[in-house]
């Protein structure tokens, strides 16, 4: 790990009483789902479209690593011994530098927090006999998903200087990712997480979702690179 | 010197081949093919010859007999002979039952099969095929033309393959099959299309012991038979057995147990008039030769000039009922007579309501089987383990050291919960069935087995139906379904997807079991005689009343009844289990429970214990719910 920022982020994290708390909830909200989801859906009909229950599992993954991903990020959820991307720019590290930790210990928390919660999701989905290949593909667009959006929670703790107006912004952010891309039309309704989670169990991720949410990662990462140039510069 | 060695070897080389070639041709050029064998014989000689149903003649929904000739086989080894039924269903065109019957092929030996089966659409055509170490060999495909099914069939064994053209005006389409002896079934429940069997000739040695037994089975178990006496047949039995006005050895032995009446003396009347005064329509003039019927006890008849000509009666405690007629209807005047048809009515009877509703018994037994509550006990436990150790050893560890370790908890996690999941998935599979046994007589009862299979999680069910006597099949159609009948019983095997509804399937069968329940004229006194067997809430049922009785232990019980022990059956408490009682309600509530309930006679309803299970679930954990009902009709002495 050649990345200060990376390192310390890791260790923070690590050792955050903060982050234990996050994923005792995290797994117990899973565990729970998984337990209520245990009898069999006799009432679903056999080849029906409606999604099976282990798809809602898939569906609070994906909001709760969105949220606690991008919440870290954007200092909502302030980390025990973790700087803020903003507290950096007057350390001697350049800007390329903190964004790339910030963005890689983001998705390695959340790529954690995904294995963590992986056999949860491999019990659900072996006594339904889904292919491991839909868990896969799901995984992975939920990792792609959750980065991209905690990127603007990255991207938000370097634009916004005060913590209520970041937060506002932050929860009106993630509303309207999560609840007004509903109104897209239905080409592009595959935009909205949750409908991106249920098109991915399906064994193929939609392709215009991992784009625009890798791309949206990558431009508030560019993004937030430039504004920390700025502030350095300044 | 070499170059003179080598010419010497090529000359004696040269010398050796040419007398070959002289003396020896065949050395040099094979001989030609021997005669074609069987195996390489024209495609003409190794059709399938398939005798499907009565002559042809067939019912829909019902098990019927398919007998296939098959040719000499190119090769020995394990082989099997698959029918493919087709079923309506909710997929439209799609829906194949599938029959297999396992064989073992001998070269160039024609062999004949035999198998059940059961046409559900009968628009599309039956495939058979057979396949020798798993390639297929032969095939063929059985269309079923619409004029040949019956609503009623009657099946006659007559040498005059005419005379019952006129029995397509009844009622109920009814159907006519003029068959040889040998088209007759060697399982008693392929007699379920038949609504009366014929039989006018028989040659006593043409029934094999399996054809006989059959046939007595039936009729025992509800079947209706004819026998028709021809008078000049009669004759000369009678003048055979040497002892005129005696009994005669008219029908063959076996059939003796089963008869109404014994046949006596061959008269001449002047006139048939009186049997159609009886059945209407309008009698041809001149004689008729009858043999005397000679009614044994409790046998009903009807007399013609005095002379018992008709005599039938019920052989045992089941539907069945045998008919004797004194006079040959195929000949003059009766063969002119029109009234004729209603008498043909009355020895067909009414079509019997069926006295179970499968359907609705299959819908309260799936309705039965719930997830077996340990499963739940056993998730929770290993969710609340793998939990309460990632978050310890991170409570513990709280370094990158410690999140990187956590990974092997996640890791054993991985391999463990695949097992658990499938340990969930088996106990999840159950099979919940229930038995209704009725005697029929002669130490033998029939059993009728309703079962459903839950594969709640969806996935491959192994069932198996024991004995071979108990002929299983779906209740109703299934896609991906086969059944296997081997030498110990049927084999069912399909998948069920996540969210299907539970499988049923039916058997039905015979098995030895002797029972009955006499009840006094006064009705004060019940003597039961349940053999080795031990009954649980035994209650009697007529109509909507009740008796309830306690258990009752092997062997003969006299119980004496109190006028006021009857109750009305929604205030008869049952002691016996909710799903048991909700199970025995839709045998005595259900549509077809009128058959049971308003018949002349009350039945004895018990609960069995100590009998083997028809079906079983292979590769499952939980044993399933199980309920055996007995159904003893009560005679009145």
């Amino acid at each position: 790990m050649a990345n200060p920022v990376l390192r310390g982020d890791l260790r923070a994290r690590s050792g955050s009483p903060k982050v234990w708390v996050l994923e005792a909830i995290y797994l117990g909200v899973l565990g729970a789902l998984v337990i209520l989801g245990l009898p069999p859906e006799l009432g679903r009909l056999a080849g029906s479209h409606e999604p099976s229950l282990y798809v809602a599992v898939l569906w609070v993954q994906i909001v709760l690593l969105t949220y606690f991903a991008s919440a870290c990020l954007a200092q909502e959820i302030a980390v025990d011994g973790e700087k803020a991307a903003v507290d950096l720019v007057f350390a001697p590290f350049p800007a390329g530098v903190i964004v790339g930790g910030k963005s890689l210990s983001s998705l390695v928390t959340i790529l954690y927090w995904l294995l963590l919660g992986a056999p949860l999701l491999v019990l659900t989905t072996t006594i339904r006999q889904i292919p491991i290949g839909s868990l896969l593909s799901a995984a992975g667009l939920i990792a792609v998903a959750a980065w991209g959006i905690a990127q603007i929670g990255l991207l938000y703790s370097v634009v916004f200087e005060a913590e209520f107006s970041r937060t506002v912004a932050h929860w009106i952010t993630l509303l309207v990712i999560f609840a007004g891309t509903t109104l897209l039309p239905s080409s592009l309704q595959s935009l909205n997480p949750v409908e991106a989670t249920t098109e991915a169990a399906g064994g193929f991720p939609p392709a215009i979702a991992v784009a625009a949410y890798a791309g949206l990662g990558a431009l508030c990462g560019i993004w937030t690179w430039g504004r920390l140039r700025r502030l350095a510069a300044a | 010197m070499r170059r003179a060695r080598a010419w010497r070897s090529g000359h004696a080389l040269a010398v050796l081949c040419g007398l070959a070639l002289v003396c020896w041709p065949a050395a040099f050029f094979h001989p030609p093919p021997p005669p074609a064998r069987a195996a390489s014989s024209p495609a003409a000689d190794r059709r399938l010859d398939v005798r499907l149903g009565f002559g042809g003649i067939v019912k829909i929904g019902v098990p019927l007999p398919l007998e296939v000739v098959l040719p000499p086989l190119p090769a020995s080894g394990p082989a099997e002979m698959v029918i493919d039924a087709p079923a309506l269903g909710p997929q439209a065109g799609q829906v194949v039952t599938t029959t297999a019957v396992p064989f073992e092929s001998v070269a160039d030996t024609v062999r004949v099969i035999g198998a059940p089966v059961v046409i559900s659409d009968p628009r599309r055509p039956l495939n058979i095929r057979v396949m020798v170490r798993g390639q297929k060999v032969l095939g063929t495909s059985v269309a079923v033309s619409p004029e040949r099914v019956g609503g009623r069939v009657v099946v006659a064994l007559s040498d005059d393959r005419t005379g019952l053209a006129a029995l397509h005006r009844l009622p109920g389409r009814v159907a006519v099959a003029y068959v040889t002896a040998e088209a007759l079934p060697r399982r008693w429940q392929e007699y379920a299309a038949v609504d009366l069997l014929v039989i006018r000739d028989l040659d006593p040695a043409a029934l094999d012991v399996a054809q006989q037994e059959a046939l007595l089975r039936w009729v025992r178990a509800g079947g209706r038979l004819l026998l028709v006496v021809r008078p000049a047949a009669a004759a000369r039995s009678t003048e055979t057995a040497g002892s005129p006005g005696g009994r005669a050895p008219v029908f063959p032995a076996y059939l003796d147990s089963l008869l109404p009446a014994d046949v006596g003396p061959i008269r001449a009347l002047s006139s048939a008039a009186g049997l159609a005064a009886q059945y209407g329509g309008t009698m041809p003039s001149g004689p008729l030769t009858v043999a005397t019927l000679l009614p044994r006890a409790g046998a009903g008849h009807v007399d013609l000039s005095g002379v018992p000509v008709i005599a039938s009666a019920d052989p045992g405690m089941g539907a069945g009922q045998v008919m004797i007629w004194g006079f040959d209807p195929w000949r003059p005047p009766l063969i002119e007579w029109s009234g004729r048809l209603r008498l043909w009515e009355e020895a067909l009877g009414r079509e019997p309501a069926p006295r179970l509703d499968m359907e609705g018994l299959a819908e309260h037994l799936a309705a039965g089987t719930p997830l077996d509550p340990t499963v739940h006990a056993q998730v929770f436990t290993a969710i609340l383990l793998y939990t309460a150790l990632l978050l310890g050893l991170r409570r513990w560890a709280p370094t990158v050291a410690g999140a990187a370790g956590a990974l092997l908890i996640v890791l054993a996690a991985l391999g463990a919960f695949p097992v658990l999941a499938e340990i969930v998935r088996d106990r999840s599979a159950t099979l919940a069935q229930v038995t209704i046994i009725e005697p029929v007589g002669a130490g033998s009862a029939r059993a009728t087995t309703v079962a459903v299979v839950a594969v709640p999680y969806g996935g491959r069910y192994r069932v198996t139906a024991t004995p071979a006597e108990m002929l299983a099949e779906p209740l109703t159609p299934a896609s991906d379904l086969r059944v296997v009948l081997g030498r110990a019983g049927s084999e069912l095997t399909g998948v069920l997807r996540s969210g299907d509804p539970p499988r049923p399937f039916l058997a039905v069968g015979a098995i030895p079991l002797s029972a009955s329940a006499v009840l006094s004229r006064d009705g004060r006194s019940l003597a039961v005689d349940l053999s080795g067997l031990r009954a649980g809430h035994v209650e009697l049922r007529w109509g909507d009343r009740l008796y309830p009785l306690a258990d009752l232990p092997a062997g003969r019980t006299v119980r004496e009844l109190r006028p006021d022990g009857w109750t009305a059956v929604a205030s008869g408490g049952r002691s016996s289990s909710e799903w048991s009682a909700r199970v025995a309600d839709v045998i005595f509530q259900g549509s077809g429970a009128d058959a049971i309930l308003k018949s002349a006679t009350p039945v004895l309803a018990a609960e069995l214990d100590g009998l083997a299970p028809v079906f079983t679930l292979g590769g499952v954990r939980a044993p399933g719910r199980r309920l055996t009902v007995l159904l003893v009709p009560l005679e009145r002495r």
